[in-house]
């Protein structure tokens, strides 16, 4: 096949910038032949067949074969870039030839001199679409090192204009015929470096999965596929972006368009009974769409790199991304979340989904989704009644994953213990047969009925054992409750960190502007009355400041573990011993009920605040009142456990009743009141998901009752 | 001891407790006047009504009791003029995309709510210097003290439409292109002066 009249090509390079590009940046051989199959994405590849043939023990049939479809080089290419070592023509593109338009994967032209790492021969071919001839150059990297060993030698000082420094190696060229509309390049690397073995294949193959993109447009594939005879699970394997591969969840909802009805249907996905399906419904308004989903728990979140990163739901029109913010930006904060996906949480801390949970996109067409439209600032979508229920439905789809999450994990549970329970029902049910058998003494030989007898017996152990183990399992379910308890309490610890911060922020500024204050105008005499007014003021906010670090004290310190209490001795020691004196000192009736008394299990001492919040509460709140009166009832209501607490003070006006359980909010900031105090109560009943509302005053005319509802399971 | 200030204080924050803060208490010798609301729409309404006065807002970011929050309020207010200068006093930890929202509201600065009065005080002294120094804010004064009927008399032609003062005025506030215009041409007009000046001497 070879041409008939081969002819020699030279490398121009010096011994420096070889060194730099060829050892030094390319560190390992895996890294090369990432560089490799870099280059052939930016050609435009959808192709690469990567062979490794005769990698263990080494000989001359040794190969390492990188085979692309993409652009290919004419020989000018092959000449003017290639062959000159440190050029980049990537560098000044940053995207790969229309219309594919990658973002071009490559750096500093090195792809070609990984080749050195891998092995000391390359014969690469080459050919353009519309050619009729594939390129062919051969080139022995052994020369090179020799020739790097000559200029080495050489005195630089003596020799500052010595062209030598630029070598010529000769490099065998010549063409071979070809189909006109094939494209593409060929490597074929032999005299290789290394033996490979299948641990090394492994780890090209992880590498190599990075390349493929989760956002990768789909219209334009990048599929890599190993071939390795010797190690056959690689063998003619595809190599998966992991990222997807390792999706906890994924679905890819389509369309389709009847020919019967004229009409197209959309694909949605709906939670049932623990289950998530796709079922069919006609189009919405926005027009019919593709949405994939992937959604990753903890586990599956490993697999990312801070490249790889989960970073919600994108649209792509005809394959392009839709709007340019939604591509790759260095800071989260500057991504859009166009569906308002992470908005939600505000309502709901544990169930939700964020961005970064769930990675997917929205594939519309300029066809079927005109309505579909940029704005002009290309920042966002025009908003419309389309654009509207595009998100709408992408949100719903969200929470339909929401659901099944939540769903599945209880109805697994439920599940699991059904069988266990069933499994000890089949026993009886066994051992009811073995007895009428043993009854039927006619057909029932001497030896069968002993067989029988020790048949029962097992049976009788194995029961034992099966009850057991369901209490076993019951017990493991409680203690995982219990950790799931403690987890959403630190959960709710986080939230509240970033609360505590704002207030402590705010404090701080208080007092340092009242000490300020008291400094400047004390030292010259003036505004006496004010700077006592500021020095009782810091005096206050130390007050609030040390409040909010009991509170946080309360979560760090050694008792807040979860442990066993009555409710009854517990209120009775709130009443009776930690509030006996302020009711005596304020004259306050306070009396208290419990009706039903049980074990929680629960932090004893946030459960004593949780009170002690709405005590302090009603104490400044009936400060003016006469005949002052507090009282508490505790009883069980189906699953749960209610307590109302309740004052005869002046009430909550209807005006403020949204508000009253909002961080800092106070009606009491002349007595000290930080606006802490309910709100810590709601975060610290809804780590235990339990709840607190304002419910009509029990006391008459005026007064304050709130409900307090914790599930006993919880 | 600073000159006091011609200059009205509107600060609008939902921490009913801020409206007690030292700050007040040291700067009420400064300014003529500081009016405390504790609800964005009544703060923007007073700012409204007395647009003609000297006025700064001092606002709060993150109001826990309404779903307005300080970048509505900016965008209000840059709704009604351009010329009040707002100083953001904030809580809240400011990233990169609040930033960019204060920004882009033209917020004339941020003062930390942990900040001493010494940064409150510069910052509306800087802002107060904005209000005397700024081309708009000298044409806005110098329209407003011309007597009321005058002010409502045609005053300028630009293509085919007749302004009086207080289409001027309500163009330079607003900023729109006609405001824009003016206040360009009025800047040319003021160099060519003070530069013809030069020359003759």
């Amino acid at each position: 096949m070879e041409n008939n009249s081969p002819s020699i090509l030279h490398f121009k390079f010096d011994v420096s910038t070889f060194r730099l590009l060829g050892r030094e940046l390319i560190t390992d051989r895996i890294t090369a032949l990432f560089e490799l199959v870099k280059n052939c994405y930016d050609a435009n590849a959808e192709k690469v067949d990567i062979t490794f043939d005769s990698l263990n023990p080494l000989s001359e049939k040794s190969r390492i074969i990188i085979r692309d479809d993409g652009l290919g080089m004419t020989f000018e290419d092959i000449r003017d870039k290639w062959m000159v070592i440190g050029t980049s023509s990537k560098r000044r593109k940053k995207t790969s030839p229309a219309p594919y338009n990658r973002v071009v994967a490559g750096k500093k032209g090195v792809g070609r001199f990984a080749v050195d790492k891998l092995g000391g021969k390359l014969v690469m071919k080459t050919k353009k679409k519309g050619s009729s001839v594939w390129h062919c150059l051969e080139t022995d990297w052994t020369k090179y090192s020799e020739e790097e060993d000559r200029q080495l030698k050489l005195d630089f000082e003596e020799n500052q204009v010595e062209q030598k420094l630029f070598t010529d190696i000769d490099n065998k060229y010549w063409t071979e015929p070809g189909e006109t509309e094939v494209q593409g390049t060929v490597l074929e690397i032999s005299s290789l470096n290394d033996v490979w073995l299948e641990r090394d294949v492994i780890r090209a193959y992880r590498e190599l999965s990075k390349i493929v993109r989760p956002t990768l447009n789909v219209k334009y594939p990048f599929n890599i596929k190993f071939h390795v005879p010797e190690y056959k699970a690689y063998d003619d394997k595809l190599v998966e972006s992991l990222v997807l591969a390792k999706a906890t969840l994924s679905y890819a909802l389509k369309y389709r368009f009847d020919t019967g009805e004229q009409k197209y249907y959309q694909e949605y996905l709906e939670e049932s009974k623990g289950s998530l399906v796709v079922k069919e419904k006609e189009t919405e308004i926005f027009g019919p769409i593709g949405f994939t989903i992937y959604y990753y728990d903890q586990e599956g979140k490993k697999n990312f790199t801070k490249e790889d990163r989960i970073d919600g739901i994108k649209v792509y029109r005809d394959g392009i991304i839709a709007t340019p913010f939604a591509e790759y930006k260095s800071s989260r904060d500057e991504q859009k979340d166009l569906f308002g996906i992470d908005k939600r949480r505000w309502s709901g801390f544990f169930e939700k989904l964020s961005t970064r949970d769930i990675l997917g996109w929205v594939d519309i067409t300029d066809e079927l989704n005109p309505n579909i439209k940029d704005s002009t600032n290309r920042q966002d979508f025009v908003d419309n009644k389309e654009w509207n229920a595009l998100q709408v439905f992408v949100i719903s789809q969200i929470h339909q994953v929401e659901l099944y999450l939540k769903h599945k994990k209880d109805y697994k549970k439920k599940e699991n213990a059904e069988k266990l329970k069933n499994a000890g029902n089949d026993l009886d049910d066994i051992k009811q047969k073995v007895k009428r058998l043993k009854g039927q003494t006619l057909l029932i030989s001497p030896e069968v009925d002993n067989e029988l007898d020790e048949i029962a017996s097992k049976l009788e152990t194995i029961k034992q054992n099966v009850s057991a183990s369901t209490k076993d399992y019951e017990r493991m379910e409680e203690d995982k409750r219990q950790q799931e308890n403690i987890m959403f309490s630190l959960v709710s610890l986080q939230a509240y960190a970033g609360q505590i911060s704002h207030i402590l922020r705010i404090s701080i500024g208080i007092i340092k502007r009242s000490a300020e204050f008291v400094a400047k105008w004390v030292s010259l005499g003036q505004k006496q009355d004010k700077s006592i007014k500021h020095a009782h003021r810091i005096f206050e906010e130390m007050n609030n400041l040390s409040k909010a670090m009991n509170f946080m004290l309360s979560y760090a310190e050694d008792d807040s573990t979860f442990e066993f209490f009555g409710i009854k001795d517990s209120i009775t020691e709130l009443f009776e011993d930690r509030y006996h004196y302020l009711f005596e000192e304020e004259n306050i009736k306070a009396e208290y009920a419990v009706e039903d008394d049980f074990e929680l299990s629960y932090n004893k001492k946030a459960f004593q605040d949780m009170f002690g919040n709405l005590i302090d509460n009603s104490v400044k709140a009936m400060r003016n009142c006469q005949d002052k009166r507090i009282k508490c009832s505790v009883y069980r209501e189906n699953d749960n456990l209610v307590m109302l607490f309740s004052d005869n003070g002046p009430g909550i006006p209807d005006e403020i009743r949204d508000r009253i359980f909002d961080v800092f909010y106070t009606t009491t900031a002349d007595l000290g009141g930080a606006g802490l105090g309910l709100y810590i109560v709601r975060t610290r009943l809804n780590a235990i998901k339990g709840t607190i509302t304002l419910e009509p005053n029990e006391f008459k005319p005026t007064g304050a009752t709130f409900k307090i509802v914790i599930p006993l399971i919880h | 001891m600073d000159k006091k200030m011609n200059l009205t204080i509107v600060y609008i924050d939902d921490d009913k407790k801020m409206q007690e803060d030292a700050f007040i208490d040291d700067i009420s010798d400064m300014v003529d006047e500081i009016q405390y609301y504790e609800k964005p729409a009544e703060g923007l309404a007073y700012v409204k009504k007395n647009i003609d006065k000297n006025i700064v807002v001092i606002l709060d970011w993150k109001f826990n009791s309404s779903t307005i929050q300080g970048d509505d309020v900016l965008k209000d207010i840059d709704e009604v003029s351009v010329l009040v200068p707002v100083i953001v006093f904030t809580g809240a930890s400011i990233d990169a995309s609040e930033a960019n929202k204060m920004f882009k509201g033209n917020a004339f600065s941020c003062v930390p709510k942990d900040s001493d009065t010494t940064a409150l005080v510069n910052a509306i002294h800087n802002a107060y210097d904005r209000i005397q120094n700024d081309i708009r804010s000298v044409m806005e004064k110098w329209i407003l003290k011309q007597d009321a009927e005058k002010r409502n008399k045609p005053y300028m032609r630009s293509g085919d439409m007749v302004y009086t003062l207080n289409d001027i005025l309500n163009s330079i506030r607003k900023q729109d292109e006609f405001g824009k215009e003016t206040t360009r041409g009025i800047l040319s007009l003021a160099t060519e002066l003070f530069t013809n000046n030069m020359r003759e001497k």
